[in-house]
C-alpha cells in the first residue's frame, strides 16, 4: 500500500508538498484505497493522488484535534472522504440561491458517472458546465408540490339486521 | 333532467365539483330495459321448462331448491349471453373504426400517469415505464405526460432495486423530473390510499390521471386519444379502456389471452351498449379526472373488522360508484386498442389471485346497498359478488341435483292405482329437460360462434388468430379447457368464499408474474383434495346412480385430471408447441404493437450481476450515495432511536443481513444517519484483502450500473 501510494519515500517532512503525515494518519489508507476503489476508481495513479488529498486533510483535523467522539480515526477517513468530495461538489453548485443545497443528490448523481472523468475533475477546480451537466442529472424523485384535497367520501351503509326485522314485525303483530 | 340529476347528487352524495359535469349523459332506458327484459325472459322460459318437469305429485323443497339455484344460475348465464348478443351486433355495425378524437386547440392539458406497485418485479416496472414513454414520444405529445411510480413495496431488497432502476431509466431517457419515484413510509390503505397520496400531494398539477398496473402497458396514441376525449366532454369522470392479455407463454395463459383476444372485445362492447354512461372501473389502464376523483373518491373504512369491514379492498367498483354519484360519466372505450396486462401463468397463480379478488367482491356485498348509488353501481357490484358466490351456488346445485337424482331412482314406479285394471304410464318430461340442458348450452357456447362469425368481417383479427381454420380449432380445444377449468375453479372459489364468510382473512399477497412450471408437489398440494373428491364422488354416482354417472362426467373429468392439467398446462414449452401449430394466437404476438416491442427490448437488457439491492446499497458507496439522496433529512434521532440504530448496525457487523427483519431494514433505511454510519464503519473495517480482489466491474468512466463486486 506505501508503495502505491508513495509513501514509503516521503521527505523527512512527509510528501514533496511538505505536508506531515503522521503514522496513525498513514495507517489509514489501506481503507481509503479501498473505499476509492469502490467508488469505481480504477485508475491507480488517479486514486493515489485521491487518497493523498483525502489524508492530508485528515491530517490536518487531526492537527487541530479534531476528533469527533467515539469515531475511530479509520471512520473519520471515510467521513473525510465524503466531506472532499461535497466541498467539491459545493463549489460546483455553490451558485445556488438560498439555504445550502442538499448535496446528497449531487454526489449521487457525480458517483453514478454523470461527470466525465469525475474522479479526475475533483483534483481540480470544478470545469465550467459541470454545475448544469449535474443538475440535469440529479435524482428528482418528486415533483413541486400541488395538494389537491380529498375530501373523505361518505358511504352510508344499510344495516342488514334479519333478527332485528323479526323483532320489529313481531312487536308490530303484537 | 340535468337539474334532477344534480339535486339527487346534492342529496345522496358529496356536492359535485367546482366546474365539474354540466350532467351526466343522458341514459340510455331503453337499452337496459331491453337487456334486463332478455335476460328475465330468458331465466323464465328455463325455470318454466324445469318447473314443469318438477311439478308433477308437487314439488318437493328439494325440488324447490333447484329451482330456485337454477334460476340464479341461470340469471348469470343470461345476463352474460345477451351481453355477449349485444355486442356482436355492435361490433358488426361499427367494425373496427376507431373513432379519433382531435385534441382541443390551445390544450396544455398535463397528464400524470400513475403506477402503484407492491413488491413486483423491478425491471418488469420499468421496462413497461420505458415501453410507454418511448411510444409516447412517438406520438410528439409525449411532453405532456410524467410518469410516477408510486411504491408500496415492503422488501427492502426489491425496494433498493427499484430505486437503482428508476435512476438508470432517468439517465438512459433523460427523464428526470419526468419519471418520479418514491417509496411510502407506510402503506395506509394499501392501493387507494397509495394512489390519495398522490392526489394530496401533486394532484394539483395534473388535470387527468391514468393508472397502470405494474403489469400495464398502454400505447402512446391510445393515451393521447383518452386525453382528447377526456378534454372534449366535461362530463366524463373516467375512461377505461379494456386491457388485452398479452407476454404469458405458459399454455394456460396462451389459451386465456386468447379467450381474451377474440372475446373480450364483443364482450365490452356489449357491456358498453347497456351501461354506457355508468360503466365500471376495473383498476387499472383507465384515465380519471383527478377533480373528480379527489372530490368523490376518498375511500371511508367500512365499519367493522375485516374480511368485511375495515378498509375497502377491491377499490375499484366503489370508486366507479361514487363518481357516477357524483354526477360523473363512467365510460367503457372498448373500441380503443392499446391496452395490455399480463395474467398469472398458471392455473396455481390464477387461482392465487382469485382468492385475492374474492375477499376485495365479497366485501361489496356490504355496500350494494348503500344510500344514493345508482342502480347500474348496485349491478356492478352485484355481478362482482356473484361472480365468486356463482362457485358455490353450482356446487350446491351439483349436489342437490345428485341427491335427487338418488332418490329418483329409488322410487318403485307403481303402474295401477286403485281399482283400475289398465296401467298408467308414468308421464316423461324429456322435452322440457332436452330444452332446458339446449338452453343452458346455447348461453354458453353460441357467444363463442358469435365471435368467431366476427372474424369473417375482420380480415386483421382472422390473420391474428391464426385464420380462421385455427381460430375455430383454438376455440374447441378452449372449450375442452374451459370444462376441465370449470370445475376446478369452482372448488377453489366456493373454498375462498367459505373461508371468507368464516372471516378468515386472506390477506394481500404479491402476485408472481413470470412464467413458472407448477411441480408434482406443487400441484399436488393445491388439487389432491379436488381429485379425491371427484373420485368419491364418481364411485357413488357409479354405485347408486349408474344413469346419472355420465351426466357427471365432464365435472368429474375435471377433478379427477386436475393434477396432470395443472401441470401440463403451466408449461411454457406446450404454449410454443401450440403457437407453432397456429392454435392459440393473438393478433398482438402476429403483429406485434410498437409498444409491446419497446417492453421486449427492455426486457431483454441484462441486469447487472449480483443485482440484489441491498447488497448493492451496502456494498457500493455510489449505490449508497442514490439512496441517501432519496431519503430525506429527518428530524435528530431520538436517544431510543439512535440505540436501535446502534443495535441493528451491531446486527449487520456481526450477523450479516440475514440478521434484519423488514421492520428493522425500514428503521435503518428510511434514515440517512443509518446508511451514512454504515458506509464509515463498513469501510473503515475494510481487510487489506480487498485490494487484492477482483476488480469493481466498471471505471468511473462507464458511468451506470455497478455491480457488487463481493
Amino acid at each position: 500500500v506505501d508503495e502505491e501510494l508513495n509513501l514509503g519515500v516521503p521527505s523527512r517532512r512527509g510528501w514533496p508538498d511538505g505536508v506531515h503525515l503522521s503514522a496513525e494518519v498513514r495507517a489509514v489508507a489501506p481503507q481509503l484505497l479501498g473505499l476509492w476503489l469502490a467508488l469505481g476508481v480504477s485508475d491507480a495513479e488517479l486514486r493515489r493522488q485521491l487518497v493523498q488529498r483525502v489524508l492530508r486533510r485528515l491530517q490536518a483535523e487531526v492537527e487541530r484535534d479534531h476528533r469527533p467522539a467515539g469515531r475511530t480515526l479509520a471512520e473519520q477517513a471515510v467521513c473525510e472522504t465524503f466531506a472532499f468530495i461535497d466541498d467539491w461538489l459545493a463549489r460546483v453548485v455553490g451558485g445556488v440561491a438560498g439555504e445550502p443545497p442538499d448535496l446528497m443528490p449531487f454526489r449521487a448523481a457525480l458517483l453514478d458517472g454523470a461527470l466525465p472523468d469525475w474522479p479526475l475533475a475533483l483534483l481540480h477546480p470544478p470545469a465550467p458546465g459541470a454545475r448544469e451537466i449535474l443538475l440535469a442529472a440529479i435524482p428528482r424523485p418528486l415533483p413541486p408540490p400541488a395538494p389537491l384535497a380529498m375530501p373523505r367520501a361518505e358511504l352510508r351503509l344499510r344495516r342488514f339486521r334479519p333478527a332485528a326485522w323479526v323483532r320489529r314485525l313481531l312487536s308490530a303483530r303484537a | 333532467l340535468n337539474v334532477n340529476v344534480n339535486v339527487n347528487v346534492n342529496v345522496t352524495g358529496p356536492p359535485p365539483v367546482r366546474g365539474g359535469p354540466t350532467g351526466p349523459e343522458p341514459p340510455p332506458p331503453a337499452r337496459r330495459i331491453l337487456h334486463a327484459l332478455l335476460v328475465f325472459a330468458s331465466v323464465a322460459f328455463a325455470v318454466g321448462l324445469l318447473g314443469g318437469a318438477v311439478q308433477a305429485g308437487g314439488v318437493t323443497p328439494l325440488e324447490f331448491s333447484l329451482l330456485v339455484l337454477y334460476a340464479l344460475l341461470s340469471g348469470w348465464i343470461a345476463l352474460s349471453f345477451w351481453t355477449a348478443v349485444a355486442g356482436f351486433f355492435v361490433v358488426l355495425s361499427r367494425g373496427g373504426r376507431r373513432r379519433q378524437t382531435p385534441l382541443p386547440a390551445g390544450s396544455s392539458a398535463r397528464v400524470a400517469l400513475v403506477m402503484p406497485i407492491y413488491n413486483e418485479d423491478p425491471q418488469r416496472i420499468f421496462a413497461g415505464v420505458e415501453a410507454i414513454w418511448r411510444d409516447l414520444e412517438g406520438t410528439g405529445e409525449g411532453q405532456r405526460f410524467d410518469f410516477h411510480v408510486l411504491s408500496d413495496t415492503r422488501d427492502p431488497d426489491l425496494w433498493m432495486q427499484e430505486e437503482a432502476a428508476w435512476y438508470r431509466l432517468c439517465r438512459r431517457l433523460g427523464a428526470h423530473g419526468r419519471i418520479f419515484y418514491r417509496n411510502r413510509p407506510e402503506n395506509t390503505a394499501r392501493k387507494s390510499g397509495n394512489i390519495a397520496e398522490f392526489i394530496e400531494r401533486c394532484g394539483a398539477a395534473y388535470p387527468y390521471f391514468v393508472i397502470l398496473d405494474a403489469d400495464s402497458v398502454m400505447s402512446g396514441p391510445t393515451l393521447v386519444e383518452l386525453l382528447a376525449r377526456m378534454e372534449a366532454d366535461p362530463r366524463l369522470g373516467l375512461i377505461q379502456v379494456p386491457p388485452v392479455a398479452v407476454n404469458r407463454g405458459s399454455l394456460f395463459a396462451r389459451v386465456l389471452q386468447f379467450a381474451g383476444a377474440l372475446y373480450g372485445r364483443m364482450y365490452c362492447a356489449g357491456l358498453a351498449f347497456w351501461q354506457r354512461g355508468e360503466s365500471n372501473f376495473w383498476g387499472h389502464n383507465a384515465i380519471l379526472r383527478t377533480q373528480a376523483f379527489a372530490a368523490c373518491c376518498a375511500l371511508p373504512r367500512l365499519p367493522g373488522r375485516e374480511p368485511f369491514g375495515g378498509e375497502i379492498l377491491s377499490h375499484d367498483f366503489v370508486e366507479a360508484a361514487l363518481l357516477a354519484r357524483g354526477g360523473w360519466s363512467v365510460v367503457l372505450a372498448w373500441d380503443l386498442d392499446g391496452s395490455y396486462e399480463e395474467i398469472p401463468p398458471t392455473l396455481i397463480d390464477y387461482a392465487k389471485r382469485d382468492r385475492r379478488w374474492c375477499q376485495g367482491n365479497l366485501q361489496h356485498a356490504r355496500i350494494i346497498l348503500a344510500h344514493g348509488l345508482r342502480l347500474s353501481s348496485r349491478v356492478h357490484l352485484a355481478m362482482g359478488v356473484m361472480s365468486y358466490v356463482a362457485s358455490p351456488l353450482w356446487l350446491l346445485f351439483l349436489a342437490l341435483t345428485a341427491v335427487e337424482a338418488w332418490v329418483q331412482s329409488r322410487a318403485v314406479p307403481v303402474y295401477f292405482f286403485g281399482d283400475t285394471t289398465v296401467p298408467i304410464w308414468p308421464d316423461t318430461y324429456s322435452f322440457e329437460l332436452t330444452s332446458v340442458l339446449l338452453a343452458t348450452l346455447v348461453m354458453l357456447f353460441l357467444p363463442k360462434l358469435l365471435a368467431l362469425a366476427l372474424l369473417l368481417f375482420d380480415g386483421r383479427a382472422r390473420r391474428g388468430h391464426g385464420g380462421l381454420a385455427g381460430a375455430v380449432g383454438s376455440v374447441l380445444l378452449e372449450i375442452v379447457f374451459s370444462v376441465l377449468l370449470a370445475p376446478v375453479m369452482m372448488l377453489f372459489q366456493s373454498r375462498f368464499v367459505f373461508a371468507t364468510l368464516a372471516r378468515r382473512n386472506v390477506g394481500w399477497p404479491a402476485q408472481q408474474r413470470d412464467d413458472h412450471a407448477t411441480h408434482l408437489f406443487e400441484a399436488l398440494e393445491a388439487h389432491f383434495g379436488q381429485t379425491l373428491l371427484g373420485g368419491l364422488v364418481g364411485l357413488w354416482a357409479w354405485w347408486h346412480v349408474p344413469d346419472f354417472f355420465w351426466w357427471f362426467t365432464p365435472v368429474l373429468a375435471g377433478l379427477l385430471l386436475a393434477v396432470p392439467f395443472s401441470m401440463l398446462t403451466s408449461r411454457v414449452d406446450l404454449g410454443a408447441w401450440a403457437a407453432r401449430r397456429g392454435l392459440f394466437l393473438s393478433p398482438e404476438e402476429r403483429e406485434r404493437p410498437p409498444c409491446l416491442a419497446c417492453l421486449d427490448a427492455a426486457m431483454a437488457v441484462a441486469l447487472p450481476p449480483g443485482a440484489s439491492g441491498l447488497r448493492r446499497v451496502l456494498e457500493l458507496p455510489a449505490a449508497a450515495s442514490l439512496h441517501l439522496a432519496l431519503t430525506p433529512p429527518g428530524a435528530a434521532l431520538t436517544r431510543r432511536e439512535s440505540h436501535r440504530l446502534e443495535g441493528i448496525l451491531l446486527a449487520l457487523e456481526e450477523e450479516g443481513q440475514a440478521a434484519l427483519d423488514r421492520a428493522d431494514w425500514r428503521f435503518f433505511l428510511a434514515r440517512r444517519e443509518g446508511l451514512a454510519l454504515w458506509l464509515e464503519r463498513r469501510w473503515a473495517a475494510l481487510p487489506l484483502s480487498v485490494l487484492a480482489g477482483p476488480e469493481p466491474p466498471q471505471t468511473q468512466r462507464q458511468g451506470q450500473d455497478r455491480g457488487s463486486r463481493r
